[in-house]
């Protein structure tokens, strides 16, 4: 007999009783069970998984009051409470994609008597082996969803890019004329000058106001021109924090180009004191550029009198901010409804109809939703929010 | 009576361009004026004011086109040059098939738009002249008498002195005594020249 009273005579051959194995197998259940659930529930934490599975081992083995574990992984040790090396341990490989990464090893704090393999079972180095084998697919299955959240990424990012020269491309004549306006002036304030030095009838200040204003518009096309290469630079996202009305502020003049050009009059209503979001600043107003051209053509038919865009900023909810884009539009009919954010959705001759479909992406990549609603008096409102700095900080 | 100093109307909402348009016109001895928008414009402008009407053809509100609308339903005759952007040259030509002048393409060489200019005045003047004569024409049809002006309808349209006496149940004598005092009032030495000057009074209208 042995000292704990369990039945000895472990030789080869005589096995334990009945109720003893049942006893194992249950633990062994237990174990395995316990691991897919700490699994399930680390949200995709590796050390997690790791630490909490070190804890859970030494229950499942005969002498759980001597018992602790370890994993060594990834440069990383894990270890259950007072683990100490000692000569008493059972060890099992842990492979990923058949390399070596790491061992899993159980070690018992003091000696305790022989069994199959000192003071272990059989059963037990199953049972490691089986867990060292959980862990090898566990880190697997982390390392292919980190891939494919990766590719999802890259591939979201190089749509956006894509969409955001296509918009700019939709924006082209907008733009030459916008560059084309302090070219202008440019040329007739020299041309002016010429002549009036030609004529021998001014004074050196005018000259020099005439000069001033050259440079200055000469400036301001610069100006535009950079500002241009800035949105159509293929970036990483770069989120910080931002004044929602600066972002506005800074692509108004080109989008009121675009709505000149379309006969079609913009107005921004942008109150102060606003709080800051965290965004990646040109993917916001690439959003509120597309939603903007989309109100100037859902327009096009429309007489003059109804021909305003309207683009309103609020913050309803210290958490939130608002921002919307209202057309007088004859309104989206109700079959679309389903469709308008899919992707190739368009009605528009040659549109890509990728931007309502990018736009949601952005968006929603930011915390926030976008949508519409009907306006009673006709036309659309599409309206995205977007989480205030300080709600993303307590995340 | 009309101004006799033509003055060149620039409407146009980008200030540096409306401004360095205004220098160059100042800078050759011409008289500006300058608005931003064709509702600033319309409120200001009287009828008698001469010159001509530099114009952008895009602006937010009322557009170019529209101003030129409504200057043809005021019965103006401001010849109207066109600034155009890039690629507005099918709406440019529209415009000047509705009655401008011409149309200039922005950035523009200083000499072209001035050329354009000088070519609408000349219009304008011509314009003006010709609203005088028609309407001092105009002025003496008006003096003629009720039987005076009987007279003067038979006579160009060529009836002779024995029937509009006749149609008009008056004696050939005091036929002869009406057409007299057309001719007078009239100013005219012959009949052909009375025919015309009636003509062109007419077909003004």
């Amino acid at each position: 007999m042995a000292s704990d009273g369990s039945p000895t005579g472990r030789d080869t051959g005589i096995r334990p009783p009945i109720a003893q194995q049942l006893k194992e197998r249950i633990k062994e259940l237990d174990c395995l069970f316990g691991i897919s659930d700490i699994v399930e529930n680390a949200g995709g934490s590796l050390d997690r998984i790791l630490q909490e599975t070190v804890d859970l081992l030494p229950r499942s083995w005969d002498h759980t009051e001597v018992a602790c574990a370890r994993i060594v992984l990834g440069g990383k040790e894990f270890e259950s409470e007072g683990f100490v090396r000692s000569s008493w341990t059972q060890e099992s490989e842990i492979r990923v994609h058949g390399e070596l990464a790491g061992t899993i090893e159980i070690a018992y704090r003091h000696s305790r008597p022989p069994k199959d393999e000192g003071p272990f079972t059989r059963e037990e180095r199953r049972l490691l082996k089986a867990v060292a084998e959980r862990m090898g697919h566990v880190v697997e299955r982390l390392t292919a969803d980190e891939r494919l959240r990766e590719r999802e990424e890259e591939f979201r990012e190089r749509m956006t890019h894509v969409t955001r020269i296509s918009t700019m491309g939709e924006m082209a004549s907008s733009i030459a004329h916008e560059v084309n306006q302090p070219l202008t002036a440019v040329a007739t304030y020299a041309q002016a000058c010429r002549r009036m030095l030609e004529g021998g009838m001014v004074e050196t200040p005018e000259i020099m106001e005439v000069l001033e204003r050259i440079g200055e518009e000469a400036l301001r096309a610069g100006d535009i021109i950079h500002r241009l290469r800035g949105m159509v630079r293929k970036k990483e996202s770069e989120m910080a924090q931002e004044d929602i009305n600066r972002l506005l502020e800074e692509i108004a003049p080109l989008a009121s180009v675009d709505a000149r050009l379309n006969e079609v009059e913009l107005r921004f209503f942008l109150p102060p004191g606003l709080p800051e979001i965290l965004a990646d600043g040109v993917q916001v107003q690439q959003v509120v550029l597309n939603l903007i051209r989309n109100g100037i053509d859902a327009m096009e038919g429309n007489t003059p009198d109804r021909r305003t865009l309207d683009v309103r900023v609020s913050s309803p909810d210290p958490k939130w901010i608002l921002v919307s884009v209202t057309d007088q539009g004859c309104g989206l009919p109700l079959e679309s409804e389903k469709t308008l954010f899919e992707p190739f959705f368009t009605t528009k001759q040659g549109g890509l109809g990728l931007g309502l479909s990018i736009s949601r992406s952005i968006i929603s990549a930011h915390g926030g939703q976008l949508s519409f609603l009907r306006n009673p008096q006709g036309g659309t409102t599409f309206v995205f929010s977007l989480p205030t700095a300080s709600e993303t900080e307590d995340e | 009576m009309s101004d006799t100093q033509q003055t060149v109307f620039v409407v146009d909402d980008d200030t540096a361009v409306a401004d360095a348009i205004r220098l160059l016109l100042r800078s050759v001895g011409l008289g500006v004026e300058v608005y931003g928008s064709a509702n600033e414009f319309l409120k200001s402008h009287s009828p008698d004011r001469g010159g001509c009407l530099v114009l952008d053809v895009r602006m937010p509100g009322m557009s170019g086109l529209d101003l030129q609308q409504r200057l043809q339903e005021i019965g103006s005759k401001l010849p109207i040059i066109f600034v155009t952007a890039h690629g507005d040259v099918p709406m440019a030509v529209n415009a000047v098939k509705a009655g401008a002048v011409d149309f200039i393409q922005k950035p523009f060489r200083d000499q072209e738009l001035l050329d354009k200019i000088q070519e609408a005045l000349e219009m304008d003047e011509r314009n003006r002249a010709e609203e005088e004569e028609l309407g001092a024409i105009r002025n003496r049809i008006r003096s003629l008498t009720h039987r005076e002006t009987e007279v003067m309808e038979f006579v160009v349209a060529g009836k002779p002195n024995k029937n509009i006496a006749r149609e008009m149940g008056i004696s050939q004598r005091t036929v002869e005594i009406h057409r007299a005092r057309v001719m007078e009032k009239m100013e005219v030495r012959s009949v052909s020249m009375l025919v015309q000057l009636v003509m062109r009074a007419r077909t003004e209208e």
